[in-house]
């Protein structure tokens, strides 16, 4: 295992602030203060050359969850230990094998080019001037940035620009990546190709990739394993495809008929009915799936049939929007 | 008199806009206080046993300094809106507005000064009384003093908006700012009253423009005579109106300029 | 790190370079900004000729080290007087990222380029005005280093505030004010507490008034003592860094590095 966390806890206070002046008053001398549980008892460990999608709805825990597991914050409770090391005490030795990505916070200079920044990561990461050259070259290739790496930052397109902030966190070629919403703001078109370039990198370095994205696509196409994380709690922790089944095990059921539907059964809701065609929701926890088929076969004359799963998309609006459902199998729609 | 409604709406809502900033900006003139104590205890040692320096006593002196520094914070800077909105080219919807840009730019300067000029008076008042107690005679000085306090307030306002327009022709126009200040902290006599120059420069420093943003108003409040005020008062007449013009020629030849270039 | 601080040095200069017109303006206008003190103080002191031991070429000695030390702290170590916005802002994340001795890290990665007027103004004034023997000549630029440090305490020292009581940005830039502009009138004016004060929570008097006595009249005994006075401040400012660090709670805000 190349992450291993357990029981991890992390609350922060905000002070309260009072309401009218003899309020604000109060607050000057004794200030109250919420306790916001940002992360709640969390266990996981992630094997090597593993690609994880981590999730859930904005202010959830996903953010603290990596900023204790890289060793920005420091945890209340709980035992971290990446690569063998403990974030925290030796944050020093561990930034020199992870690479981290957050979105919203560039590692690169403003006013330069990326290359300097690269430069400078290369001395600040312990590289000799010729290994970072031979990385520079490495990466320039992998992400192809050729053609703007000498153009300062400020200049390039958002999505120039997040390649180069995910090749800047590989210059010391980390074993872990982490990367905090890397797709936000991005078109589709750039979408997948950072897509692509991170599938390579893992399938060709082996480099273990931790992923939170509110991007259905993203967490589809690149991860296997997804873990949930709602008010703290993670929620899920399996297969991306296990989630769509258990999480909601439903199916959309469109059809064509020759005259108006027919059908009335427990565990199935008609979202559309018009003349000759309806689409139909089926919710296998409380129906079988062959009993809706033979009840429409009976009392219907079906010309064609198409079943499909719910869209990844609306599976993570799911379980954004019931925010306080409880563990892993309780859930119910 | 409808135009004249306007401008006072428009010095109306900059009033009641910077009221919001109110708390904020208190408690950042604990910086004022602190220039005051550090005066204070220059002063008291440069008049040791002295009573009376070039004829002010250490009292007047220190009160003296109060009232320049309160023209000073009372400042808005409104070169910098005027620059930014020159470089943006927001100045241009301003422009066919039905309201001289000029006006406009004066009265919202004039609303944020005034809103910054009450709690300066006030806070300046307690710490000069603090460390020197009570100026003889403030309050039959004081209608007068306001009146030049807030006409070195226009006057400093008008500085800074022909500065402001200099933008249209030069790149960056805080150096512009910084020379002007630095004259009005030497030769207008902020720092410094003129009283105690050089007979060599007296003169010349007491006719100048930047004398009626600082060393008028406050030697009318702390030593009052009739004479100091209307000779403040008709400078300081004489520089808006000499000021006016030139920031109106300034305007022309930019908009020339906007024509030319289509901007 | 050493490599590291030359790099910031050099990409934060290239940086300035984008903008080379207001590059050179800001450092003239900072030096010229500054000679504007020379004329209060040449028309005061026509007046009264010496103000408790302090006579114009001693308060021009004061400016001396006051800019140049400044100026060194705000060229090179020029990040710490934004040390309470990146706290408030969660921006400390890239920098505890790094394997790099944290506070050089931060500190060294900004540079306020109207600093370079500051550092040349008070050399040149220091050179012009000053009787210059070779102790002096060696001692000027070790006090105006240990100044710069001594300033960088400071912003770190009240900054680290944001941890334990929310943004102290303001209190933070006004102790800096202060303690600038403390340091630039003689230290023998001011009498009672506020002398306290001075050497202690405002230490003006550690920043430049003792080294400028120590130009004026060398003692090793008065060397020491600033020494320990200047490494008691940096390691109380270190400590409330670090502790503050298990506190700090990051953040989520949009930003580059400028």
């Amino acid at each position: 295992m190349i992450l291993e966390i357990e029981g991890l806890n992390k609350s922060f206070r905000s002070p309260v602030k009072a309401a009218g002046l003899s309020g604000q008053v109060r607050s000057l001398v004794k200030r109250e203060y919420r306790e916001i549980r940002a992360v709640r008892d969390v266990s996981f460990s992630v094997p090597r050359g593993e690609m994880l999608a981590f999730i859930g709805p904005n202010g959830a825990g996903k953010s603290t969850t990596i900023k204790l597991i890289t060793g920005i914050l420091y945890p209340d409770s709980g035992s971290i230990s990446v690569l063998g090391m403990d974030p925290h005490r030796q944050r020093k030795a561990l930034s020199l094998r992870i690479g981290t990505v957050f979105g919203q916070k560039s590692q690169l200079w403003y006013h330069l080019p990326a290359r300097d920044s690269f430069d400078l990561l290369g001395s600040i990461y312990n590289l000799s001037a010729a290994e970072t050259a031979r990385r520079v070259a490495e990466l320039t290739q992998v992400f192809e940035l050729k053609d703007f790496l000498d153009q300062p930052v400020r200049k390039l397109s958002l999505g120039q620009r997040i390649r180069c902030e995910i090749a800047a966190s590989l210059i010391h070629s980390p074993e872990i990546l982490f990367l905090d919403e890397p797709s936000i703001g991005l078109d589709v078109v750039v979408k997948a190709r950072i897509r692509d370039l991170i599938k390579r990198l893992n399938e060709e370095s082996g480099i273990t990739v931790f992923l939170t994205s509110h991007d259905a696509g993203d967490i589809e196409k690149l991860c296997r394993r997804v873990i949930v994380i709602n008010e703290g709690t993670a929620v899920w922790d399996g297969s991306v495809k296990e989630m769509k089944y258990s999480l909601l095990n439903r199916r959309i059921i469109d059809v064509k008929l020759e005259e108006e539907l027919n059908l009335d059964l427990e565990g199935v809701t008609v979202l559309k009915s018009r003349p000759y065609s309806a689409k139909l929701e089926a919710d296998l926890n409380r129906v079988d799936m062959r009993e809706v088929m033979e009840a429409l076969i009976r009392h219907n004359t079906i010309q064609d049939i198409n079943v499909s799963t719910i869209p990844m998309e609306e599976v993570i609006a799911h379980i954004y929007e019931n925010r306080t459902a409880g563990g892993v199998g309780t859930w119910e729609a | 008199m409808g135009s004249l409604r306007k401008y006072a709406a428009i010095f109306r809502y900059t009033f009641r806009d910077q009221l919001a900033y109110m708390p904020a900006f208190i408690t950042g003139q604990i910086f004022f206080v602190v220039i005051i104590f550090v005066f204070f205890s220059l002063w008291k040692v440069i008049y040791g046993t002295k009573v009376l320096l070039a004829g002010l006593s250490l009292s007047q002196t220190l009160w003296y300094l109060t009232f320049t520094e309160t023209v000073e914070l009372s400042k808005c800077r409104i070169f910098q809106t005027v620059q930014n909105e020159i470089k943006d080219g927001s100045i241009a919807y301003a422009l066919n507005r039905p309201y001289s840009y000029y006006g406009f730019q004066t009265a919202r300067a004039m609303g944020e000064s005034l809103v910054k000029l009450a709690p300066i008076m006030v806070l300046g008042f307690l710490s000069a009384l603090l460390f020197v107690g009570p100026l003889p005679g403030y309050l039959g000085a004081l209608p007068f003093g306001l009146i030049l306090i807030i006409g070195g307030l226009l006057l400093n306002t008008l500085w800074m908006l022909n500065i402001g327009l200099l933008a249209f022709w030069t790149e960056d126009v805080t150096p512009f700012y910084w020379i002007f200040q630095k004259l009005i902290f030497i030769l207008g006599g902020m720092f410094f009253p003129i009283d105690l120059f050089p007979d060599w420069l007296q003169g010349t420093a007491r006719a100048l423009p930047f004398a009626y943003s600082a060393y008028w108003p406050a030697l009318t409040m702390v030593s009052f005579s009739r004479e100091a005020f209307l000779t403040g008062l008709a400078g300081q007449g004489i520089y808006i109106a000499l000021l006016t013009l030139t920031g109106a020629a300034l305007f022309r030849g930019a908009l020339r300029k906007v024509h030319v270039q289509g901007g | 790190m050493v490599r590291i601080i030359g790099k910031y040095i050099r990409f934060n200069l290239a940086a300035a370079m984008e903008y080379r017109v207001s590059f050179l303006v800001q450092v003239l206008g900072m030096a010229l900004n500054n000679s504007a003190f020379i004329f209060f103080w040449l028309l005061l002191f026509e007046k009264v000729g010496e103000i408790n031991g302090y006579g114009f070429r001693e308060v021009m000695l004061l400016w001396s080290l006051t800019a140049a030390g400044y100026g060194i702290n705000e060229v090179f170590l020029g990040n710490g007087r934004f040390l309470s916005p990146i706290i408030y802002r969660g921006e400390l994340d890239v920098y505890l990222l790094q394997p790099v001795p944290l506070l050089p890290n931060i500190l060294c990665s900004r540079m306020n380029t109207s600093g370079w007027g500051d550092l040349a103004y008070g050399i040149v004034l220091f050179l012009l005005s000053q009787e210059l023997t070779p102790l002096r000549l060696l001692l000027f630029p070790l006090l105006c280093l240990l100044a710069a440090f001594l300033f960088s305490a400071i912003n770190v020292l009240y900054n680290s505030l944001t941890f334990y009581m929310g943004n102290a940005e303001n209190l933070a830039g006004s102790v800096y004010n202060m303690v600038l502009m403390f340091a630039t009138y003689p230290g023998t004016i001011f009498k009672g507490a506020s002398t306290w004060i001075m050497h202690t929570l405002l230490p003006a008097a550690l920043v430049i008034w003792i080294p400028t006595e120590l130009i004026l009249d060398f003692s090793w005994e008065k060397g020491l003592l600033l020494l320990g006075a200047d490494g008691l401040m940096i390691l109380l400012a270190i400590l409330l860094f670090r502790g503050g660090l298990k506190r700090y709670a990051s953040g989520n805000r949009m930003g580059t590095r400028l």
